[in-house]
């Protein structure tokens, strides 16, 4: 029955008129991932209106593709421009954009196409094997475990990116978190710190902030007298972009791992998948300190984990029909809007639906591999425009960006103002990464903090005697304590008797 | 990463930064990287005030919310930003010791200003504000009060010209043209093909 599934699956991929109508949204999903400002929400949520007339497989084949698309996409702006295109690839700017200004924007591209093709298709896997398990455990994840999760997220991304100085990686993480909590809160509506403007109530979008804090500083920069277009492109040999896949293929398998497990875990998402993955590779490393100057492998490792995150955020979307990201969660809205039921009662109601979802997500995979590939050979001799001519264009393009999530006007003031904070922290040397991450994650810090306190009479035990949740306070303070002068002193002596050990 | 990839990375980052900085990384007894944090110190001081103000505000505002719902302060809207701003007051506190570390007060404010009479000397200054000034005005002044097409190619002349102007009319009508290929692409690729409205 199973194999009959996937046949049909596929024949309706090979329809000719299927295959171009995928093709078509992959190369859509890339631009759009390619472009910043839109992500790949906005992609699948555009295309979901248009798909309305569609029958429900080839509706979902076209979402999957332009989804799966437009979060590889990102990757190429990452690189060349250092503007992700998405949230999810902010970790590949780390490494990618060095790389672009030494002449290495193709590799860079070429690896990233195929780490994203890697990460997506290890991501089908595990949602054919490890459904159920990663459901499960994603099902333990309580209110606890949530709120520790995007404490754990700041830590993590604030060590990362502050080169050398994590303080202010945190303090950056921080800033974002209290930017999250304008607007209406999500526990009793109450609204704060919107000093009387409407258009704050709602909150502020996550589009204008991203855009704002990652584009300003490079547009800004190109103001400067006498820069010409710091992006020159040297030939590349495949084989070199293979050897260093093939080099790798440990840091894809844990990438993948990782980004799938984020991804199923409901509001973590790709960003955090790609975040992950490149501290984990970055902590492995033989030389971390050349994480961030332009490792390749660091690119390997957030392209492989924010793609695998795809898969994983599929994984809850049909088993639970809860999404694990918020381009997966208006994909839930199209499943539905098509008359497919997403949850426990899947498997009975629609068996064939698991396997369609397979198979379209295992060809789109391959054709963003291939169009992203060629796609990138275009891409990179768009950055030989000069820069002062080219970034002024790109902020008429942001401005863009910011206005079509809400339509309106206050969101390009957002980017602006957001804009302003972008360039003083690049100025002062604060990341821009954390902030983000803490506007990303503040509302659900915040909800799920109060709800855990609440259900408990205002008892903290509960993060103390929950394993996963005491996993994470551990994991927190093993990357705060090290910080502190202090600590350190303390455990001189533990660490000199273990070198000592090792040196005996 | 191979070796070949390793000593090509490590030869960028003696280029990008300062020899001593990379031939001798400084780590402390765990591991970490050592920062020479004095260079950043007097923007690490700003910053630090800055934010402690803002910290402290927030608190201030967030107690009053609590106090306004009446209810346990666990339970109330306040209580999570009372909590993110106190970490964030503990960490400039932080930022602001290691900063006066490296110096003195006097010397720091004197650096802060020392620092700011530069700025306002600098032609990249000059360059960024003026440029900024024009988006800021299409942002707020000329977006919603005017056609898209007709404010983003005014604004985008404006900045082109600006970033090229070398005193030629030829370089003027080059931008000019830009301009207008640059705003009718976007135009027709997000308004026509992607169906997005524009502001």
């Amino acid at each position: 029955m199973v194999w009959e599934y996937i046949s049909q699956a596929f024949a309706v991929v090979f329809t000719p008129l299927n295959f171009i109508a995928l093709a078509a949204s992959v190369l859509l999903g890339l631009v759009f991932g390619m472009l910043p400002g839109l992500t790949a929400t906005m992609a699948v949520a555009l295309l979901t209106g248009l798909t309305y007339s569609l029958s429900g497989p080839i509706a979902v084949m076209v979402l999957l593709g332009i989804y799966i698309g437009a979060i590889s996409g990102g990757s190429q702006s990452a690189i060349l421009l250092n503007i992700p295109g998405t949230p999810a690839s902010a970790a590949t700017a780390v490494d990618g954009f060095p790389l672009a200004r030494e002449g290495k924007g193709g590799l860079a591209i070429f690896v990233a196409n195929a780490s994203s093709f890697l990460g997506t298709f290890l991501s089908i896997v595990y949602l054919i094997l490890f459904t159920p398990l990663l459901t499960s455990a994603a099902l333990k994840f309580n209110s606890h475990e949530m709120f520790l999760l995007s404490v754990f997220g700041i830590v993590i991304c604030g060590n990362l990116t502050s080169g050398g100085r994590p303080i202010k990686g945190w303090i950056a993480g921080f800033a974002g978190l209290l930017v999250s909590q304008i607007g209406r809160e999500t526990v009793g509506s109450f609204p704060r710190f919107t000093f009387g403007v409407m258009n704050l109530t709602g909150g502020i979008s996550l589009l204008p902030v991203m855009i704002g804090l990652f584009g300003f500083p490079e547009i800004v920069q190109s103001f400067s007298a006498g820069l010409r277009a710091l992006i020159t492109t040297q030939k590349f040999s495949a084989k070199e972009g293979f050897t260093i896949m093939k080099r790798n293929w440990f840091n894809v398998l844990r990438s993948s791992i990782l980004g799938a497990t984020m991804g199923s875990i409901p509001g973590v998402g790709e960003d955090t998948g790609g975040w992950l993955s490149y501290w984990a590779q970055k902590r492995s490393a033989k030389n971390p300190e050349l994480y961030g100057r332009g490792a390749i492998d660091g690119i390997v490792s957030a392209e492989t984990g924010n793609n695998a995150a795809v898969g994983g955020a599929v994984i809850p979307v049909l088993s639970l029909a809860i999404p694990g990201s918020a381009p997966a969660a208006v994909l839930l809205a199209a499943f539905w809007m098509h008359g497919y039921r997403p949850g426990p009662l899947l498997m009975t109601e629609t068996p064939e639906f698991l396997y369609y979802v397979v198979v379209f997500m295992l060809v789109s995979s391959i054709l963003m591999w291939l169009l992203a590939s060629n796609m990138s050979k275009l891409t990179v001799r768009v950055l030989r425009v000069d820069q002062r001519v080219l970034m002024p264009a790109i902020f008429i393009a942001c401005v863009i960006g910011a206005f079509v999530v809400n339509n309106r006007i206050f969101d390009v003031k957002l980017m602006f103002f957001f804009g302003l904070i972008g360039v003083a922290m690049s100025y002062m040397k604060y990341p821009s990464a954390p902030f983000l991450l803490g506007v990303i994650l503040g509302n659900m810090a915040d909800e799920n903090l109060r709800r855990a306190l609440i259900l408990h009479d205002g008892s903290i035990m509960p993060f103390f005697t929950r394993p996963i949740s005491l996993f994470f306070i551990v994991f927190i303070l093993a990357l705060v304590l090290p910080q502190f002068a202090s600590f350190r002193k303390l455990m001189a002596p533990v660490k000199n008797l273990f070198s000592r050990k090792k040196k005996g | 990463m191979s070796e070949e990839n390793t000593k090509a990375v490590e030869k960028r980052a003696q280029e990008e930064v300062p020899e001593a900085a990379v031939t001798e990384i400084e780590r402390d007894a765990y591991g970490f990287e050592v920062v020479d944090n004095t260079k950043t110190a007097h923007q690490d001081f700003l910053t630090a005030v800055i934010l402690m103000v803002v910290s402290i505000t927030v608190i201030i505002v967030s107690l009053g919310y609590w106090k306004k719902q009446n209810v346990t302060f666990y339970a109330s809207a306040g209580f999570v930003p009372v909590l993110f701003s106190s970490g964030l007051l503990i960490m400039c506190i932080r930022l602001l010791r290691e900063s006066l570390q490296s110096d003195s007060t006097k010397n720091m404010l004197a650096r802060i200003k020392k620092g700011a009479i530069a700025s306002v000397k600098s032609n990249i200054v000059h360059r960024s504000i003026i440029g900024l000034a024009i988006f800021g005005v299409y942002v707020f002044f000329m977006l919603g009060k005017m056609p898209f097409w007709l404010a983003s190619f005014l604004a985008l002349s404006a900045v082109l010209i600006f970033v090229r102007f070398d005193k030629t009319l030829k370089t003027v009508l080059k931008m000019l043209l830009i301009a207008a290929l640059c705003v009718a692409g976007i135009v027709l690729l997000f308004q026509y093909a992607f169906n997005v409205p524009m502001p």
